[in-house]
C-alpha cells in the first residue's frame, strides 16, 4: 500500500517516470511537509490570539473561527 | 537548456519546496523530465496553499481589525515565516507595505522565502525597490536562491537593479539557474550594469557554475548575450 493510500490524504500522483520506491518516498515527503505545515498554523494562531491586544481578542477570535 | 540541466534545476525547486535541504535526498528526481517534476511542484503547491487557504483568509479578515505595528509584532513573535507569507498575500498592499517596513530584513528574507509569488503579486509589486533589494540580499546570505528564483522575475525594471546591486556573480547565475520564467532572465541581464554582466564568465569558472552559466546563455537574447560572452 502506498503512503498516499496509507495516510488516506488527497496527495498529488507522483510524476510517472519514478520507480514505485522513489513515488512512494516523495509521497512521504509530501505528507510530512503538510503535517508540519498544519502543526505549525496551529501552534502560531495560538502564540497570534497572545499578542493582539485584550479588547479586541473576542473579535479577532471570532473572526478566525477558534 | 539541456533536459538535464532543466531536471536539475526542477528537482531544486521541489526539494525546496517540501523543505530538503540535502539535495542528495531528491537526487532521484534529477532522471524524471523537466515538465513531469514541473506539474507534480506546482500541484503540491497548491496542495499546500489550499490546506492552509482557509486560515489564511481568516487571518487577513482578522488582521482589518488591527494596525500595521500590532500586525508586525503579531508576524514577528507568534506567526513565523510560513504563516507570515500566507498573511502576506491576504493583506492590502498598502497595509503591507506598512507593516513589512517594522521588520527587520533577515526576518523579511524568511518570509519572503515561503511566499508564492503568484500569490501576491499586488503586495510585491508595492514594495519599495530598495527594500527589495535588501531583502534579495538577505535571502542570498542564507541560501534562497531557489525562493529567490520564484519570484525576481516578478519584480519591475527598479526592484530587479536593487537586487542585483545586493546579489554577487555567484548569486545571479544561481538565481537565473532556477528562475521560474526564463523568458524574462534577458530583462534581468539588462538590469546589471555595464561590466558587470562581463563578469559572469570567470565568476561561474571560479565557483563551478558552468552548466548554470551555459543555462544563462541560452536564454539570452543577441544583446544581452553578447555583453556576458564579452567576459569569456
Amino acid at each position: 500500500m502506498s503512503v498516499r493510500q496509507k495516510r488516506g490524504l488527497r496527495l498529488p500522483p507522483p510524476p510517472p517516470s519514478l520507480a514505485a520506491s522513489d513515488a512512494d518516498h516523495l509521497s512521504g515527503l509530501v505528507a510530512a511537509a503538510l503535517a508540519e505545515q498544519r502543526r505549525q498554523t496551529a501552534e502560531a494562531v495560538e502564540r497570534a490570539i497572545d499578542h493582539v491586544p485584550r479588547l479586541l481578542r473576542g473579535p479577532v477570535r471570532k473572526v478566525l473561527g477558534i | 537548456m539541456s533536459a538535464v540541466l532543466a531536471s536539475r534545476a526542477e528537482a531544486a525547486k521541489l526539494a525546496r519546496l517540501l523543505g530538503q535541504r540535502e539535495a542528495t535526498t531528491l537526487a532521484f528526481l534529477a532522471a524524471a523530465p523537466a515538465d513531469e517534476l514541473r506539474a507534480y511542484r506546482e500541484q503540491v503547491t497548491d496542495l499546500l496553499y489550499d490546506d492552509g487557504a482557509a486560515i489564511a483568509r481568516r487571518a487577513g479578515e482578522a488582521a482589518r481589525l488591527l494596525p500595521p505595528p500590532v500586525i508586525a509584532k503579531i508576524a514577528r513573535e507568534a506567526l513565523g515565516a510560513l504563516l507570515s507569507a500566507r498573511l502576506g498575500g491576504q493583506l492590502q498592499p498598502e497595509t503591507a507595505v506598512a507593516v513589512v517596513k517594522r521588520l527587520e530584513v533577515a526576518y523579511l528574507a524568511e518570509v519572503a522565502a515561503e511566499l508564492d509569488p503568484r500569490r501576491a503579486a499586488d503586495v510585491i509589486a508595492a514594495m519599495p525597490p530598495e527594500l527589495v533589494g535588501d531583502v534579495a540580499g538577505a535571502m542570498a546570505r542564507i541560501g534562497e536562491h531557489v525562493a529567490m528564483g520564484r519570484f525576481v522575475m516578478h519584480l519591475d525594471d527598479a526592484a530587479l537593479r536593487a537586487c542585483a546591486e545586493q546579489l554577487d556573480d555567484e548569486d545571479l547565475l544561481r538565481v537565473a539557474f532556477v528562475a521560474e520564467e526564463k523568458e524574462r532572465i534577458d530583462r534581468f541581464v539588462a538590469a546589471l550594469r555595464d561590466g558587470r554582466a562581463a563578469r559572469l564568465p570567470a565568476a561561474a569558472r571560479r565557483a563551478g557554475l558552468d552548466d548554470e552559466l551555459a543555462d544563462l546563455l541560452a536564454h539570452l537574447g543577441p544583446e544581452q548575450r553578447l555583453r556576458v560572452e564579452a567576459g569569456a
